[in-house]
Parts: C-alpha cells; sequence; structure tokens
C-alpha cells in the first residue's frame, strides 16, 4: 500500500472555503468560569473540594472564576458550630478555625461562596451572624436556580 | 483464557442472553454473593467506559468550536455546485443548525456560529442520594422553578433520575415521597421521574427483594448512561 | 411478468442522498468511538474523515439501510486496522493521549474518567475496540462480530478478557476518591 499523505483541509481547502462561508462570528476566549456544587456535609469530602478548588485556580494561572453554591447539608461549611443548636435538620457544623482559614484564603484568591436563601430559611438558619463572612450579595433565592442559569450562563458545573 | 462462567456473566450484562438463560444467571447470582459482585463491577465498568468517553476532545462544546461537516463533502458540494446540483450536500447533519458552514482559520478549525437552538431550558437532576432531606429539598426547588417558569411563560423541562443509592426515592415500598411525587407528576406536564434499571436489577439480586418502582416514574435501562446522554443533548446537569 | 425497469436517476439520488446525510449524521458518534481507538485528536478526525470519503464514495454498496451504522463502523475498523496502526508501527508513534486541550478541559476533567481512559490506552488494539464497540457503540455481539469480521464465540472470549484486563489496570492505578466533573454541552 502506497504512502498516504494526510488530509490537511488547511493547505489547499481554506482558501477556497473562506468564499464559500455563509457564516461566521468570532469566538472570544474568556477566562473558565465554573461554578462548584455543595449540598453534603462531610468534612473531609468538604475540604477535598476545597482542595481541588484551589489546585484549579493554580492550574489556570488564575484566569478563572470560581464559584461555590453552598446550600441544604453544604451550609454546614461556613455554620459556626455554636450555632448549630438553634438549627433544624443540619447534622453538623464544620465552621471551625481550620475549615474557616481555608475558605477566607480561597475568598482572597477571588472565589465567592454563595448560600441559597431556600436552605437558611428551611434550616432555621441566620445567614449573616451563623455563616462564616457572608454578604448580602452572595445570598441567591434558590440553589437550584442558580445553577440552572449559571450554566447557561456557560459556567461549567462540577459536582464534587 | 476466560472461563465459561466469565463469559456467561459478560453477556448477561451486556443483556445477550435469551429469557432462560438470564432466568438461569439470576438464579445463580442470588446464591452466590461474589458472583454478584462480579456483575456490580461489570455494569460499573460499562458505566465507567462511558463516560470516560462521553466527551472526548474534539467534541467538547465551548472550547474548541465544532469542525462543520466533514471536509470532504465540502469538496463535494464544491464539485456538486459546479455541476449545479447543490440539493441536499450542504446540510450534512439532520441536527445541524442550517448555516453549518463555517469560515476556517489557518489551522483548519471551525469558528462554529452561535446555533440558535429551542428556547425551551431542559434540566436533569440526579438523584444518587438517600438522605431524605436532600430529596425534600430537591422537590421544593423543584417545584418552585417549575412554577415560576410558568408564571413567567418560559419552557421549562424537568426530569428527575435516581440511580444508586438514590432509587428508594421511587421505590413503592421505601419512598417518603410518593404522594408528593404523584401529586407533582399529575399538576406538571412537564415533570418526569426516571429510574436505572440497573440498580433496580442490582438491589434485586442484593436483597433478593421484588422492587416496585411507583407507577408515575418512567425505567430507563441505565441512570448514568441517561445522564451522559441528555447532557450531550444539551441539558443541564445538577447532581444532588 | 415484464423485468421490473432500473430505477430512475431521479429515484437513486433520492436515496444516495438520504443516505449521504444519514452517513453525515454519524460523524460524532463515528468520532467518539474513533477517538476511543487513536486517543489521539488529528488521527482520530483524519481516521473518521477518510471513514466517511469511504462510504460516501461507496454508497451504492450498501444493501440494508438499517445497517448503516454497522457498515459504516465495520469501514473504519478496516481502516484503522490497515492504515492507521501501520502508521503507529512505521512512525513510532505511542499512542499517547495528546494534551492540545486548554487549561480549563484538562481541569475539567475528573480524575476517574482520565484514569479510566489511561487504562484502556494500555490495552493493546484488539481489546480496546472490542469493548469500546459493545460498551461506548452499543453494539450487540453479533453486529460486533460482523464489524469486526472474525466469529461471535472470538468477540465473547475476547470481551471477556478485555474486561478482565481492564479492571486489573484500573485497580493498580488506586487513588483517592476524585471529584465528578462535568464538563458541559454548548449552553442555548
Amino acid at each position: 500500500m502506497c504512502e498516504r499523505t494526510r488530509l490537511r483541509p488547511s493547505h489547499w481547502l481554506a482558501p477556497v472555503l473562506f468564499t464559500f462561508a455563509l457564516s461566521a462570528a468570532a469566538v472570544a476566549e474568556p477566562p473558565a468560569r465554573v461554578v462548584y456544587h455543595i449540598n453534603f456535609d462531610d468534612p473531609s469530602h468538604q475540604i477535598n473540594a476545597l482542595h481541588n478548588l484551589e489546585n484549579q485556580i493554580n492550574a489556570a494561572d488564575g484566569r478563572i472564576k470560581l464559584l461555590v453554591m453552598l446550600h441544604g447539608a453544604g451550609l454546614s461549611l461556613l455554620l459556626y458550630p455554636e450555632a448549630l443548636d438553634h438549627t433544624t435538620g443540619m447534622r453538623l457544623a464544620n465552621g471551625d478555625q481550620e475549615m474557616l482559614a481555608r475558605v477566607d484564603h480561597l475568598r482572597d484568591l477571588g472565589v465567592r461562596f454563595l448560600v441559597a436563601a431556600n436552605s437558611t430559611r428551611r434550616h432555621h438558619i441566620d445567614p449573616f451572624s451563623d455563616l462564616h463572612g457572608v454578604d448580602p450579595g452572595d445570598m441567591v433565592p434558590s440553589a437550584l436556580l442558580e445553577l440552572t442559569q449559571l450554566q447557561q450562563q456557560g459556567y461549567i458545573y462540577i459536582k464534587p | 483464557m476466560s472461563s465459561s462462567n466469565d463469559i456467561d456473566l459478560n453477556a448477561y450484562v451486556d443483556g445477550e442472553l435469551t429469557p432462560e438463560e438470564r432466568l438461569e444467571v439470576l438464579d445463580a447470582l442470588q446464591h452466590d454473593s461474589e458472583l454478584a459482585r462480579e456483575a456490580c463491577e461489570l455494569n460499573n465498568l460499562k458505566s465507567q467506559l462511558q463516560l470516560a468517553y462521553a466527551n472526548p476532545p474534539g467534541l467538547s462544546a465551548g472550547n474548541i468550536a465544532r469542525r462543520g461537516p466533514s471536509l470532504l463533502t465540502i469538496a463535494a458540494s464544491i464539485v456538486m455546485l459546479a455541476v449545479g446540483l447543490l440539493g441536499g450536500w450542504l446540510v450534512g447533519n439532520e441536527q445541524a443548525p442550517k448555516d453549518r458552514l463555517v469560515l476556517l482559520d489557518p489551522d483548519g478549525r471551525g469558528q462554529a456560529p452561535a446555533t440558535a437552538e429551542s428556547q425551551e431550558t431542559r434540566i436533569v437532576f440526579h438523584l444518587t442520594t438517600p438522605d431524605q432531606f436532600t430529596a425534600a429539598e430537591l422537590l421544593d426547588d423543584v417545584e418552585q422553578m417549575l412554577d415560576t417558569y410558568k408564571e413567567e411563560g418560559k419552557p421549562l423541562r424537568v426530569e428527575i433520575v435516581s440511580n444508586g443509592e438514590g432509587l428508594d426515592f421511587l421505590r413503592e415500598s421505601m419512598s417518603m415521597f410518593k404522594d408528593r411525587i404523584h401529586e407533582m407528576s399529575q399538576r406538571y406536564a412537564n415533570l418526569t421521574f426516571v429510574a436505572c434499571k440497573n440498580t433496580i436489577d442490582r438491589v434485586e439480586v442484593q436483597h433478593g427483594v421484588d422492587v416496585k418502582i411507583v407507577p408515575d416514574a418512567e425505567i430507563i435501562n441505565s441512570g448514568v448512561d441517561y445522564v451522559v446522554k441528555r447532557q450531550q443533548e444539551g441539558w443541564i446537569y445538577i447532581r444532588v | 411478468m415484464q423485468e421490473r425497469p432500473s430505477k430512475s436517476l431521479f429515484e437513486k439520488f433520492g436515496r444516495n442522498r438520504r443516505l449521504r446525510n444519514e452517513i453525515c449524521a454519524q460523524r460524532e458518534r463515528l468520532y467518539r468511538l474513533a477517538w476511543s481507538w487513536c486517543h489521539n485528536q488529528h488521527q482520530a478526525e483524519d481516521l473518521v474523515q477518510e471513514t466517511m470519503a469511504r462510504a460516501l464514495a461507496k454508497v451504492d454498496s450498501l444493501r440494508e439501510e438499517a445497517r448503516l451504522a454497522i457498515w459504516l463502523t465495520r469501514i473504519m475498523a478496516n481502516l484503522f486496522r490497515d492504515q492507521f496502526r501501520k502508521q503507529k508501527e512505521e512512525t513510532g508513534q505511542d499512542f499517547e493521549p495528546v494534551t492540545e486541550e486548554t487549561p480549563e478541559e484538562v481541569t475539567d476533567r475528573s480524575m476517574l474518567v482520565q484514569r479510566t481512559r489511561d487504562a484502556i490506552d494500555t490495552l493493546n488494539d484488539d481489546h480496546r475496540q472490542i469493548i469500546t464497540l459493545v460498551d461506548l457503540s452499543g453494539f450487540s455481539y453479533a453486529d460486533t462480530a460482523q464489524i469486526l469480521d472474525v466469529p461471535v464465540g472470538t468477540v465473547m472470549s475476547r470481551l471477556s478478557r478485555a474486561r478482565k484486563r481492564l479492571r486489573e489496570q484500573l485497580e493498580k492505578a488506586h487513588t483517592a476518591p476524585s471529584p465528578v466533573v462535568v464538563p458541559l454541552r454548548k449552553p442555548s
């Protein structure tokens, strides 16, 4: 069988096809946008996720916009242990010094931790006193709605 | 060399046995937990493989833009143009939008135009946990979304797929949400509950029980396969 | 009884056009399979291009339209065996996963996905082909036998061995539990 040169269209087809194109749109290369979805309360699982987050920031060399969507049992990530008693249906509060130090470090790197109002209401959590470092701007009405909208805006979805 | 046992088990997992053979294997599985575990692992292997190749580079959306129809069809269509028989050569893929020919940059990569896909929002929720709170919250949030979208006149389609540890959610004998599931199924035509047959089979074999799924739910072969397929079709994916 | 007149040019053109459309519609499925064999984007693209070129050229020879997917895959399997494997030998090139991907794609991929791909990579071509034909493309044993031009018995024993190998490989590469990363299709 004779040797075949691979068909590399760019060599001869492209000039012809420029005249043939019917439509085109330049695609810009924006920084990656990613949302991590955390709804579980196992502390080592949470820490693992935060690790991966940081790895991702390093891998992208800062050209990345990262959000963390917390709801349900995931609120435990920011929940102060003292606050656990007056909440409903929360098994764990993982907001100890070590965890919160990690969270703050990530916040310094530009990560935003979003909190779902549906969840805080359901679990009788006051987001501004029971959770660590939450701004009104971090509150969203519903986690699932938010995750949907973010994906529609092109965010990449990660469920650790 | 593979033993004939191995081959039978593989054939069982691949759905290649006759009904009688299948029953024989099922029987063997019920008496041999080691064998049952094997079958489980083979199943998992299948799903793992499908997941591993769901999004190979060159196909995944967003970063590397899709190429248009095969360049040879384009080349051929140039010829056809010359002959005056343009016909259906420009539309290679039935699913593609009409104007699929794209400008090629010097690397031979296409810059695909923004596609005008359907305006319907389609979401598949993947329930893989037995946690009741998660399930309750899921139903609450989904219901809220369904109502909101309806009020705003925005088309929405939702599927809730239960597999693995999340299957109890749809089991007649185990689900704490049967009434709610039924009520929501009636109220929302755009909501569908889906149960995974692989998980059903696995539970039946491992616990020696008959699994009955709530009548409102549909049953598909593989939950993982299904959610992967949905994503390939452009559905939004959320796992709870 | 009179002999049936040969199909008019229009009828034939209609059938061929329909078949050609269907062939092009298979592109993505073919690519996914091709990539699982080559683990190299350019090679996979070339393999698919050539497969489709051949298929489009000899669309007349397809007798049963319902078997289109099998027919196409068989062409690709033959091409892979004849040309692409040969290329590998000639250039001494290892089928290493090529990282032409953007950083986003690399970090997106879960470790589980990467582990699985790496494990598949260690399989020989026969094993890799058979596992992907059955599990990825979902062909039956009978169809797979036709695609690879081997008896069904061979399909069964080869598949069983391939899966065993794959599991051994995966068990070797044991790591801590990894996140499930799900890259998205293009949003609407």
